[in-house]
């Protein structure tokens, strides 16, 4: 039904994945008004990635769980406070701690409630939500499990890492083909790291803020994106600016729900294209 | 998943000619100026000796791309090419071949001059930044400039066979950026396959007019093309002029279909292609003339693609005496 492809062997190279978008699964809009047809919509406005941020960030979104036991890796400034929510495994706030910072790395090791961590081993993977400090506090998403699961990426789209510049990335929309034939919501990001924040998201409206793309998908693909005369222009955000110097890695993710009488919902990474004929997990930017 | 494009199936020159002239192809403007080319004599000079190379790519080439097309947007009415006169002389050191060969760590360009200068050799697919630097002098309007590679870049070169680099020259007060391929073993040139392209002697002897390809593609997409000319003497070497003037040129936007441009299409079935034109030679210069045109498929995953433009009646130039 997606167009979909399995996870390809992840490189060696670079950080580990950032996980999960930060609103995954949150913030849907309402279902689509029967007979009308979405508009194309406008294409992703001009971005560039921020370079400075004043609170913690994660180093790697998929968290193993040892028994009750986790550890996150963080990039930091300072030392601080991070708790976990998961609303599959519990309401309220499931484990607390502390972390100190040396070198711009903490990580904190936490212990989930006997329950919550019951609940886990029966769901095997779960969107966990991460906070770091209190009030206005920087929040993530992370998969949670024994081995956390990783989606299958989209098998075209993502992100072009040079095609407008070498450090101008732009991001394609995958042609979603479904069958049948459905109206989609979908919502864009750009996870990025450097090894002093960790990695962030931006979305089309800020960092951690993203809007939805209604289209009409079909099995040959986004209807809501041809051209008068048939050509397929896929929806796109482009250019992202990119600060040289900052060892930067970027990803692209879309979040997806199919509005079929049953509401579908799947989030997944999109393949970086480095040139005319490579692809790889992400682009890099020196 | 999308296909890979299916760009201008493969023609030869006669035998795309005589198609476009069977009556099942009526002759709409741009094709009765192939038409009455080939029956007339144009007036073309016969050169004793042409360039000893083709131009290669033209300058910036695989850069300055604008931003891919909006979804759902039919490519917006583009103007033809305006009226362009092939300039007196160049506008700073030309290279007398777009292909250079690499020998061990060193590359040698070929150039004409007017004198001394200072050249910078970027590779941008191998490294970033200027990878070579030197000086030359100009001595009866030639020189070689060498280059001597890092044995890492030389090497990567030599694995990828041919690659697109770019040169700054600074000769005087002028700075003057052009690209080249590089390599052991120079692709050969690569020409794009339909009926449509320089048109020599036309309207009038020392002029040319440029119709571009009617680029075929399959599935159809979007597509950006920019058109330059080359233009080479004895005295200048290879130079560039775009339909901006001197070394550049813009983009022109229109949606390629498996039965051509689908905006040169016209409702009785012919094919009015985009033109540039008229391309006047000032005579007594001694101008050997060829088309290129660089074109980006935007598909899901863009395409980059720069070809020679067949020149009519005779490839590969058109040439004025």
């Amino acid at each position: 039904m997606l167009a979909a492809m399995p996870a390809p062997a992840w490189g060696s190279i670079g950080p580990a994945l950032p996980g999960p978008p930060p609103t995954a699964g949150q913030g849907f809009p309402t279902a689509p008004p029967p007979g009308v047809i979405p508009p194309a919509g406008p294409v992703g406005p001009t971005a560039s990635l921020p370079t400075k941020f004043a609170g913690a960030g994660l180093r790697s979104g998929f968290v193993s769980v040892r028994g009750r036991e986790l550890t996150l890796a963080i990039a930091c400034k300072h030392g601080g406070q991070v708790s976990l929510t998961a609303s599959g495994l519990g309401s309220g706030v499931l484990a607390r701690g502390g972390y100190a910072c040396r070198g711009g790395q903490g990580s904190a090791d936490l212990s989930l409630r006997p329950r919550a961590a019951r609940r886990l081993a029966a769901l095997k993977s779960t969107v966990a939500r991460v906070a770091f400090g209190g009030g206005s506090a920087e929040r993530f998403s992370i998969t949670l499990g024994a081995r956390p699961t990783i989606p299958s990426d989209w098998s075209n789209g993502g992100m072009e890492c040079s095609f407008l510049g070498p450090n101008e990335p732009y991001l394609v929309a995958p042609n979603f083909t479904v069958t049948p034939p459905a109206i989609i919501d979908v919502r864009p990001w750009v996870a990025f790291y450097t090894p002093a924040n960790g990695w962030r998201w931006l979305g089309t409206t800020g960092i951690n803020s993203s809007s939805w793309y209604r289209w009409s998908a079909t099995s040959a693909g986004v209807a809501t994106w041809l051209t008068p005369a048939g050509a397929l222009n896929p929806w796109t955000w482009a250019p992202i600016d990119v600060r040289a110097g900052q060892q930067t890695y970027a990803i692209a993710a879309f979040e997806v729900i199919y509005w079929y009488a049953h509401l579908r919902y799947v989030w997944a990474y999109a393949p970086s294209h480095l040139n005319a004929t490579a692809a790889g997990t992400y682009c890099t930017f020196r | 998943m999308l296909s890979k494009p299916a760009i201008c199936g493969a023609m030869s020159t006669a035998r795309a000619i005589s198609r476009i002239c069977r009556p099942r192809y009526p002759c709409a403007v741009g094709l009765v100026l192939v038409c009455a080319v080939l029956g007339t004599d144009a007036g073309l000079a016969q050169a004793l000796s042409g360039p000893p190379g083709l131009p290669g790519p033209p300058p910036g080439a695989g850069t300055g791309f604008p931003l891919p097309p909006a979804p759902a947007q039919a490519p917006p009415p583009e103007p033809s090419g305006s009226p362009a006169s092939i300039p007196l002389a160049g506008s700073g050191p030309g290279l007398l071949s777009g292909s250079a060969g690499l020998s061990g760590r060193r590359l040698k360009l070929p150039i004409a001059c007017q004198a001394r200068g200072h050249a910078s050799l970027s590779l941008p697919g191998v490294a970033t930044g200027t990878v070579a630097q030197t000086t030359y002098k100009c001595a009866g309007g030639r020189s070689t400039v060498s280059f001597s590679l890092g044995k890492r870049v030389a090497g990567q070169i030599t694995r990828s066979g041919s690659v697109l680099a770019g040169v700054t020259f600074k000769q005087g007060a002028a700075t003057e950026h052009l690209s080249v391929m590089v390599g052991p073993s120079p692709a050969a040139p690569q020409f794009w396959t339909s009926v449509f392209g320089l048109q020599c002697g036309s309207p009038g002897s020392n002029q040319a007019d440029l119709l571009a390809p009617n680029f075929t593609v399959t599935p159809a997409t979007t597509i950006d093309v920019r058109p330059w000319v080359a233009w080479y003497t004895a005295a200048t070497g290879w130079q560039w002029l775009g339909t901006e003037g001197p070394n550049a040129s813009r983009w022109y936007r229109w949606t390629g279909t498996t039965n051509g441009v689908a905006e040169w299409q016209t409702p009785s079935g012919t094919v009015n292609p985009w033109t540039w034109g008229p391309i006047s030679v000032s005579p007594g210069m001694g101008v050997y003339v060829i088309a290129v045109l660089e074109a980006v498929y935007w598909y899901s995953h863009p395409v980059y693609v720069s070809r020679y433009a067949h020149s009519y009646p005779s490839s590969p130039y058109c040439a004025y005496s």
